[in-house]
């Protein structure tokens, strides 16, 4: 292939768009399980990049991340410690990720110390040092940590001119020598409009740990990322002995498109409930049960899982209010027999509790847990046990994230149940008090009325997105076999949805579920 | 305390040797020890700088004069550089008299694998000697 000049040209670097050829950035991996995809496919090959941030927000770790997962005895990387932490006392720690690899220290891995030339002063040396090894090691990526202590520190009698000069020698040096360069930088953002390297720089990756209230909350931002387009916004991050996990906002599922049966309907395994649905629940939708507690929206959701085993499809289930065993034995209770499919992978009970979760994880926890099983179906039980599982930094986002979440589940093809308390205030109707019913495509109304002297529960299918549904109110009762939805809509009675009907007609009302005590 | 594994003892002990050719002497074999601290003070300060170093060597000289007369004859330089003020061990043997040079840098590597960990360390020291018999030469060997 020919390139303008006549020279040949690799089709691994190049490629031809009309009659203009086009380079190719590749890109190399950061080891960071999430950040490649917020990067849009990795860090740009060649790029120099600066991870910004304040002490203790991950920086050091995210370069050594970096640099552990790119380098090797044949392409080996150049870590550039500076006055900062000592390379002794970082060895030391961050030997303790799972990502750190001891065997590669000193030949895929190659510190050098430029504190001795940084305290002497001598920028000339400095530049000297550095040029002298990277040409020495030709490394596929450059670390220098840290830039701020290099570019701030005092340089005996040298002008501020000079600093300036070296700044451009030295990115211009490492931009030109084919490597892929992080400078690391205990940068605040009042720092962006001050120092040149911002505008040198072509990634800027900013960390943020962010105190709120009794939890720690850690971000991402890429604020600027050149030759590629990464996704935007604040995205979770969270440390561990694996070193740094990144949540993407788009919760990895932007894109992903998976057919869908044309209108295909899904029973939720109580055939009354179904046709009140015209058919069933539509897959790919998002359903939520709403009502008091004790109507039976856990049981019912339980039954759309149950119903997806019996017809060979997985599920899921997310629960944040009860521990799996319990769930599962209450689920045995309603004659759902859960266990066996757990045993054999057709459910998988997920049991998200710690009170600092962002959206981002538990959907990463979701998402996974979907792959593993290929489910099809999957419930949220419930969204105000989610809601507190959150951090409180999160919990302000909540409806903002839970949009972004069941947006992308759904858009993948996963038909979701999620169940949420109201409270019956016998004044009102509401459907939940998060306003969220524009997130769901189908709301089903579970409520206590009293009648004839009983708590007796009703149920109605309030919406249906894009179908017609039954308007019908409808008494169930929750019996060993589950809700069961027992006799025709009532029209012996007015202001069911109030809670207190009246009756129309002198009908004498049988009680549906007898509670005497037995004699 | 510096807590020296048998095997960093071993090493030392061969780089000792190495470096102090075939003599046997306690001079050779200080002399030795102190060839063998200086190559690893040149090795390790473009990885830990001078004053990393000089600390290393500082606390690792402190905690030999404590137990060992003989290394009260060893100054340490800011930049962990070593010197001499007199060989009070010459016309001794090693048998015979108290200096066990190898202890030098057997307290220097234990340090150093302390923080750092042994793996790092006998690479670090294979990088040095990659030719002294029982410094360990690949990977699988290190890990060991």
């Amino acid at each position: 292939m020919k390139n303008q000049t006549g020279s040949e040209g690799s089709e691994d670097s190049e490629h031809v768009e009309g009659s203009h050829r086009k380079v190719v950035i590749r890109t190399i991996p950061t080891g960071v399980e999430g950040l490649d995809e917020i990067l849009g496919g990795g860090v740009p090959e060649f790029s120099l990049n600066l991870i910004a941030g304040l002490p203790g927000s991950g920086k050091t770790t995210l370069a050594h991340q970096i640099v552990f997962a790119n380098a090797t005895e044949e392409r080996p990387v150049i870590y550039f410690t500076v006055l900062g932490e000592p390379l002794l006392k970082m060895l030391r720690y961050q030997q303790q990720y799972t990502f750190f690899d001891p065997l590669k220290v000193g030949t895929a891995v190659k510190f050098v110390n430029l504190s001795d030339l940084l305290l002497e002063g001598d920028l000339e040396a400095l530049y000297g040092e550095i040029t002298k090894q990277v040409e020495a090691i030709q490394p596929r990526v450059i670390v220098v940590d840290s830039f701020r202590t290099l570019v701030g520190g005092e340089f005996g009698d040298e002008p501020a001119s000079s600093m300036q000069l070296f700044i451009h020698r030295l990115c211009h040096f490492l931009t030109s020598w084919e490597a892929t360069t992080f400078m690391v930088g205990e940068y605040g953002m009042e720092d962006i409009h001050g120092s040149a390297v911002f505008t040198i720089a072509d990634g800027l990756i900013w960390l943020w740990q962010v105190a709120e209230r009794n939890s720690v909350v850690r971000k991402l931002q890429v604020l600027k990322l050149r030759g590629h387009s990464s996704v935007p916004g604040l995205h979770t991050i969270r440390i561990s002995n694996d070193g740094i996990q990144a949540f993407s906002r788009t919760l990895g599922l932007v894109g992903k498109k998976v057919p869908m049966g044309m209108g295909r309907r899904l029973s939720m395994g109580i055939p009354e409930l179904d046709k009140m649905l015209g058919g069933g629940i539509r897959e790919g939708d998002s359903v939520l049960i709403a009502g008091p507690s004790g109507t039976g929206k856990s049981a019912l959701a339980t039954q759309f899982i149950a119903e997806g085993v019996r017809v060979g499809e997985p599920g899921i289930m997310a629960i944040f209010e009860e521990r799996p065993e319990g769930y599962l034995q209450r689920a045995g209770t309603f004659g759902l027999d859960l266990k066996d499919a757990a045993h054999s992978g057709m459910v998988e009970t997920l049991y998200l509790r710690p009170l600092d979760l962002s959206v981002d994880e538990t959907m990463r926890e979701m998402t996974e847990a979907i792959e593993r099983v290929g489910a099809k179906r999957l419930v949220i039980d419930s969204l105000v046990g989610f809601e507190m599982a959150l951090a409180p930094g999160f919990r302000a986002d909540f409806r903002e994230s839970l949009y972004r979440m069941i947006g992308a589940l759904t858009g993948a093809g996963i038909t979701i149940v999620s169940t949420v308390e109201v409270e019956d205030t016998f004044e009102g109707f509401p459907f939940s008090h998060y306003a969220i019913s524009f997130l769901t495509d189908d709301i089903i109304r579970m409520r206590y009325v009293e009648i004839g002297g009983q708590l007796r529960k009703v149920m109605v299918v309030i919406k249906m997105r894009g179908g017609n549904h039954s308007k019908d109110i409808r008494e169930y009762v929750v019996t060993d076999k589950g809700v069961v939805i027992i006799g025709p809509r009532r029209t012996d009675f007015t202001g069911l949805t109030s809670g207190l009907p009246r009756a129309v007609s002198g009908v004498v009302e049988v009680s549906p579920e007898p509670k005497e005590p037995s004699e | 305390m510096i807590r020296v594994s048998a095997q960093i003892q071993e090493v030392a002990r061969r780089a000792v040797e190495y470096e102090a050719g075939l003599g046997e002497r306690g001079g050779a074999r200080i002399g030795g020890a102190l060839l063998v601290c200086d190559k690893l003070r040149r090795h390790l300060t473009p990885l830990i700088g001078a004053l990393g170093y000089g600390a290393l060597m500082a606390r690792t000289l402190g905690s030999l004069k404590r137990e060992n007369g003989w290394a009260e004859e060893i100054v340490s330089g800011v930049n962990g550089a070593l010197e001499m003020v007199q060989l009070p061990w010459s016309g001794r043997s090693g048998e015979e008299g108290s200096p066990d040079p190898e202890e030098l840098p057997a307290r220097l590597l234990g340090f150093l694998a302390t923080l750092i960990g042994e793996v790092i360390v006998l690479k670090l020291v294979h990088e040095v000697w990659p030719e002294v018999h029982g410094v360990p030469s690949d990977k699988r060997e290190a890990m060991r």
